[in-house]
């Protein structure tokens, strides 16, 4: 875990703003801002408390964005030993690791022009089943004008999601299709589709909603149809109040999810879940 | 078949209009009455842009359409639709594509295309028209 404990205090705390204030302050019982509170998390570079930042990252890895990428196996995938540009920093009995690789961004300031650097430690997850491995990446800030005190934006990154899939990438991983799991939630009315791309036979069509009314609700032979076709790109929401994802992206003949915001409760662990286990 | 022959007078108010065709009838019973166009109507009808925006501010003004407008995304996508412009929501929320993925922004209303749609008003004495045919 050296990547957290000789990292900067500036890394762990930008890190540990990946998640929502109230996660935080139910581990570190600290008051304050979410800055505040995050700064005083990272300050501590005791070897109980940089293990505590590892569990809380690995815990709450469902409140964060980000980006999930479902891949086939045969069964003998292994648990990847690293990640570009970073490390292994838990292990969870050898089906799950998270990953922490360090990204620079190369940032231009605006007013004066400037040039400067900002890095993040990128939290990245490995989970491997029986015919399935699960790769999620969160996805970082993109604005970065909030570290500084004037306009800026991102130039350039060191290591994009490409570098590091390729890293952990083997012969026998293909991209899966998980478009059975997710045509199940939608036929049991857990998702509602508001626009999607779908694949008929002499032509790749389109569906986007006014007003994002849901399709199955409003167009049922279009739903119809979707539900025989290799769906694409596809926005859906997630039905009902228990749920704190609101909307997620799928390209599900491609074995993509996208989640686009917080999830409070970290609920996307439960939406995967459900989309493999149908599958 | 009241609205029909509402639209009618409206119509032949501007010019000479033939009885409506079998087919004509058929496709105005398929207009959805919640929400159709200038375009919808003046391909019904078989005639010019100008004269089907005629016809159309005429049906409002004679309480048989409601003017309605709508807020389109960079995308295309109708965000959200109201009575008047001013109604609309100060931002709404629209979607991009990045990287295959699907990212979301919310982006102010005065900044985006708006668009006129029409609907069946159905406080007018014809009521609804899909219950005409």
């Amino acid at each position: 875990m050296l990547i957290l404990s000789q990292g900067s205090i500036d890394d762990r705390k930008r890190l540990l703003e990946l998640f929502p204030i109230a996660t935080l302050r139910e581990v570190w019982n600290v008051k304050g801002t979410k800055t505040e509170i995050c700064y005083a998390a990272a300050a501590d570079t005791s070897a109980a408390n940089i293990a505590r930042i590892a569990k809380f990252v690995d815990d709450n890895f469902g409140c964060c964005k980000q980006h999930v990428y479902v891949y086939s196996h045969d069964g003998t995938a292994p648990l990847p030993a690293t990640v570009v540009d970073g490390e292994s920093v838990l292990q969870t009995d050898g089906v799950r690791a998270l990953y922490l690789a360090r990204v620079t961004y190369a940032i231009v300031l605006r007013n004066p022009l400037d040039e400067t650097t900002l890095e993040f430690l990128w939290p990245v997850r490995v989970e491997i089943r029986p015919t399935t491995f699960i790769v999620r990446c969160v996805v970082l800030e993109k604005n970065p004008s909030s570290y500084f005190d004037r306009a800026a934006y991102v130039a350039g990154k060191s290591i994009i999601e490409k570098n590091i899939l390729a890293g952990f990438l083997t012969p026998g991983l293909i991209p899966a299709d998980i478009n059975k799991g997710i045509k199940k939630l939608w036929a049991d009315g857990a998702i509602e589709s508001i626009r999607g791309d779908y694949k008929k036979p002499y032509s790749l069509s389109s569906e986007t909603m006014d007003e994002e009314r849901g399709i199955k609700e409003h167009y049922p032979e279009i739903y119809a149809i979707m539900q025989e076709s290799p769906l694409y790109t596809t926005l859906f929401e997630v039905t009902g109040d228990n749920s704190s994802v609101g909307t997620f992206s799928a390209d599900p003949s491609h074995g993509i999810i996208g989640f686009t915001s917080y999830s409070a409760k970290g609920d996307t662990d439960a939406i995967i879940e459900q989309i493999i286990s149908n599958n | 078949m009241q609205l029909l022959n509402k639209l009618f007078q409206i119509i032949s108010a501007f010019a000479p209009a033939p009885a409506f065709s079998e087919k004509q009838v058929q496709m105005l019973t398929d207009l959805n009455p919640d929400k159709f166009y200038i375009e919808n109507v003046r391909s019904i009808l078989g005639v010019s842009h100008a004269s089907a925006v005629r016809i159309c501010e005429t049906a409002v003004r004679q309480g048989l359409f409601e003017r309605r407008v709508e807020v389109k995304c960079p995308d295309g996508a109708v965000a959200a639709s109201a009575d008047t412009e001013e109604h609309l929501p100060p931002s709404v929320r629209c979607w991009h594509r990045d990287e295959g993925f699907l990212g979301q922004d919310e982006i102010p209303t005065t900044t985006l295309e708006k668009a006129v749609f029409y609907r069946l008003n159905e406080q007018s004495d014809t009521g609804p028209y899909r219950q005409t045919a």
